[in-house]
C-alpha cells in the first residue's frame, strides 16, 4: 500500500531539499553536542554567578541574551542548559533503547505466553499520559537529574520494545535465519549474528526521533518543577522562572525556549534523514 | 460486530487490571507510608502510629491490601484526600470537566488546521506553496507547547492588552467567557498536533491518489474537488482517526502544562498540586481514571474504524 505513493521515476531517490534538511540537522546536533562538551569554556561567564546590579538587564554587548532577575547572563545558562537537555534526552532515550530492545527480543522469541505478558505491561505503560506518568515518578521517586533519566525512559520504553518485537518476528522467519538454524547455530549466536543487526535499523530510526521527544519532556518536567532543580541550569526551568517576570523582560522567556526549538528541530531533521536513509518505505511522510 | 466488540473488550481486561496495578503500586514506591506522609515532621508515639497503620490497613499483606482497594474502586470509591479530606472522586469530577474542554478544544484547532492544509499540501505537491507548508509543519512540531503558551500571554497582554477570564468557565454555562479562556490554550496544545494530523493527512492522500479509482473516478468526468472530498479524503481519514485516538493521551499528558500556564483549574492543576502536597490519594486517582480512559478510548476509535471502514467488521 505505502509503495504505490512512492512508486515513479522520482521516488527511488532522495530529493536535493531532504539532504539539505538532513544535512541541516546533522550540523544542529553536532553543534549542541560541541556545545554541551565544551560548555565551561564556550559559556562566557560561569552560569551560577549573581550580579545585583545587572538585574534583568536587556540584551547588550555584555550580555548578549540579556540576564535573569537574579544578574546571572543568560547566554551562559543557555550553554550550560545544553548539557541537562542532551543527557537526559539521550541517556533516557539508550535506556529505552537497550531495556526495550531486550524485552522486544524476549517478547519474539518467546511466542505465546511470555510474549502476552510482556507485550500487555508495554500496553499498560502506553495506556498513561506520558508526561502524567513522568510527573507520578518524579513525585514518588524523588527530584535527581538519575530519576528524571529513569522516569522518561521508563515512560517511552513500550515504543522501543514494540519496534523491537515486529523487527525481530519479521526477522527470525526470513531464510537466513533459518539457514542458520539448519547448519545448528545456537539461539544467541543466531540472535547477535543474525537477528540483531537487521533489527537495529527501524530501532535506530526510532532512538533518532524519540531524542526530540525526551529532550520536550525534561523541558516539561523542569519547567513543572519535579526536573532538574534551580540553581542548576536547564532549559524548561528558566523557561519557568521567567514566568514571574517575562512582561517586563520578555528575553527571559525567549532565549530558553529557542533552545529547546533548536535542538527539537534539530533531532527531527536528523531523524527523518535517517529514517530515509534506513527505511524508504516512509519517505513519504 | 459483535464478535469484533468482545475480542477488543477481552483484551482490555488485562490491561485495565495493569493500569490499576501500577497506579496502586506508585504510592508504595514512596519512601516511607501513608502514616509517615500524614505524620510529616512530627514524631508521634510509637503506639498511635501502630493505631493508624492498622487503621489504613498498611500491616495487612500487599495483594490484600490492592485487592480491598480495588473492590473499593469498582465501587466507585477512590479514597480520601490527604489534604482537603474531599473524596477523591468528587475532586476529580469536579476539575475534569476543564481538561475536558480544553483537549477537546485542542483537538477541533488540531483538526482545522491539520487536515484542509493536508489536502492542500498533497494536491499542490511539489509547488512552493507545499513547500512552505512543510517548513511551517517542522516549526510547529519543533515548538514545546508550554513556550508557545507563555509567547501567546505575552503576545496578547503586552500587545493586545488582552487578558483572558481567568478560573472555572464551563463552555455549557458561560459559552462566550469559555471561548475567550480557551482560544489561547487551545491554540498552544492543539498546534502540534494539527502539525501531526497534516503530515498524515498529505501523505494518505497522496497514496489514495495514485489508487485505481480515483483514476476511474478522473475519467468519469468527476470534478477535481468531488474526487478529493468524496474518495480520496474518506479513505485517507481511517489512519488520521488512528493518529488522533492514539495521540488523545499525547493531548491529556500536554493539558497539564498548559493549564499550569494559564491557570486553568483542570486536572493538570489538580495534579501538580497534589504532587507538591504529597496527595498521592489523589495523584493515583488521577493516573488510574487517566490510564482507563486512555484504554477506552481507544476502544471508542477501534469502533470508529468500523463506522469509516465497514470492510474492518469482516476482520
Amino acid at each position: 500500500m505505502l509503495g504505490r505513493a512512492t512508486s515513479g521515476p522520482d521516488a527511488r531517490r532522495i530529493p536535493v531539499r531532504r539532504y539539505a534538511l538532513s544535512a541541516a540537522g546533522v550540523a544542529v546536533v553536532a553543534l549542541l553536542g560541541l556545545v554541551a562538551l565544551l560548555a565551561p569554556l564556550a559559556a562566557p561567564v560561569d552560569p551560577m554567578v549573581m550580579n545585583p546590579r545587572a538585574r534583568l538587564a536587556p540584551p547588550s554587548g555584555a550580555h548578549p541574551m540579556g540576564t535573569d532577575q537574579f544578574g546571572r547572563d543568560i547566554l551562559s545558562r543557555v550553554i550550560h542548559g545544553t548539557r541537562i537537555s542532551l543527557g537526559v534526552g539521550v541517556g533516557s532515550v539508550a535506556l529505552s533503547l537497550g531495556v526495550g530492545l531486550a524485552l522486544g527480543a524476549l517478547a519474539a522469541s518467546r511466542e505465546g505466553v511470555m510474549d502476552a505478558f510482556v507485550m500487555r505491561g508495554m500496553d499498560v505503560l502506553l495506556a498513561f499520559p506520558a508526561i502524567l506518568l513522568a510527573l507520578a515518578l518524579m513525585a514518588v521517586l524523588g527530584s535527581k537529574p538519575r530519576n528524571v533519566v529513569f522516569a522518561i525512559g521508563l515512560v517511552y520504553l513500550p515504543v522501543f520494545a514494540r519496534t523491537a518485537r515486529a523487527a525481530i518476528l519479521t526477522i527470525k522467519h526470513r531464510e537466513f535465519v533459518e539457514a542458520a538454524h539448519a547448519l545448528g547455530r545456537a539461539d544467541l549466536s543466531r540472535f547477535f549474528r543474525h537477528i540483531l543487526p537487521n533489527a537495529l535499523a527501524p530501532m535506530l530510526v526510532q532512538a533518532s526521533l524519540s531524542v526530540s521527544t525526551a529532550i520536550l519532556a525534561e523541558a516539561a518536567l523542569s519547567f513543572l518543577g519535579v526536573g532538574t532543580q534551580p540553581p542548576t541550569p536547564s532549559w524548561g526551568g528558566m523557561l519557568s522562572e521567567s514566568r514571574a517576570f517575562m512582561e517586563v523582560a520578555p528575553w527571559t522567556a525567549v532565549f530558553p525556549g529557542v533552545a529547546i526549538m533548536v535542538a527539537v528541530l534539530g533531532f527531527n531533521l536528523l531523524g527523518d534523514g535517517i529514517r530515509d536513509l534506513l527505511d524508504p518505505r516512509l519517505r513519504n511522510l | 460486530m459483535l464478535r469484533f466488540l468482545t475480542q477488543r473488550l477481552l483484551i482490555l481486561v488485562p490491561i485495565v487490571l495493569g493500569v490499576s496495578m501500577l497506579s496502586f503500586l506508585l504510592l508504595y514506591l514512596i519512601p516511607g507510608d501513608v502514616v509517615d506522609i500524614l505524620m510529616g515532621q512530627e514524631s508521634g508515639d510509637p503506639e498511635r502510629l501502630a493505631e493508624l497503620r492498622r487503621l489504613f490497613g498498611i500491616d495487612r499483606s500487599l495483594p490484600v491490601r490492592y485487592l480491598e482497594w480495588l473492590g473499593e474502586v469498582v465501587r466507585g470509591n477512590l479514597g480520601r484526600s490527604f489534604v482537603t479530606r474531599r473524596s477523591v472522586l468528587a475532586e476529580i469530577l469536579t476539575a475534569f470537566p476543564v481538561t475536558l474542554q480544553l483537549t477537546a478544544a485542542s483537538l477541533l484547532v488540531a483538526l482545522v488546521v491539520g487536515v484542509p492544509l493536508g489536502v492542500f499540501a498533497a494536491v499542490r505537491r511539489g509547488r512552493g506553496s507545499s513547500l512552505g507548508i512543510s517548513v511551517l509543519v517542522l516549526l510547529a512540531l519543533s515548538v514545546p507547547s508550554f513556550w508557545l503558551g507563555i509567547l501567546l500571554i505575552l503576545f496578547a497582554s503586552l500587545y493586545l492588552n488582552w487578558f483572558p477570564p481567568q478560573g472555572l468557565v464551563l463552555l455549557w454555562i458561560q459559552p462566550v467567557e469559555a471561548f475567550k479562556q480557551l482560544l489561547l490554550p487551545s491554540l498552544a496544545l492543539g498546534l502540534a498536533l494539527g502539525a501531526m494530523i497534516m503530515r498524515m493527512t498529505r501523505s494518505c492522500i497522496l497514496e489514495v491518489l495514485a489508487q485505481d479509482y480515483v483514476r476511474t473516478a478522473r475519467a468519469k468526468g468527476l470534478a477535481e474537488w468531488l474526487v478529493i472530498g468524496n474518495h480520496a479524503l474518506r479513505n485517507a481519514l481511517i489512519p488520521v482517526v488512528t493518529l488522533v485516538g492514539l495521540q488523545f493521551g499525547y493531548l491529556l499528558g500536554g493539558a497539564i502544562v498548559i493549564e499550569e500556564i494559564f491557570s486553568l483549574p483542570g486536572m493538570g492543576r489538580l495534579v501538580l498540586r497534589s504532587i507538591a502536597q504529597r496527595d498521592f490519594p489523589l495523584v493515583q486517582g488521577a493516573l488510574l481514571l487517566a490510564g482507563t480512559g486512555v484504554v477506552l478510548l481507544n476502544l471508542c476509535v477501534d469502533l470508529l474504524y468500523v463506522a469509516i471502514d465497514p470492510r474492518m467488521r469482516r476482520r
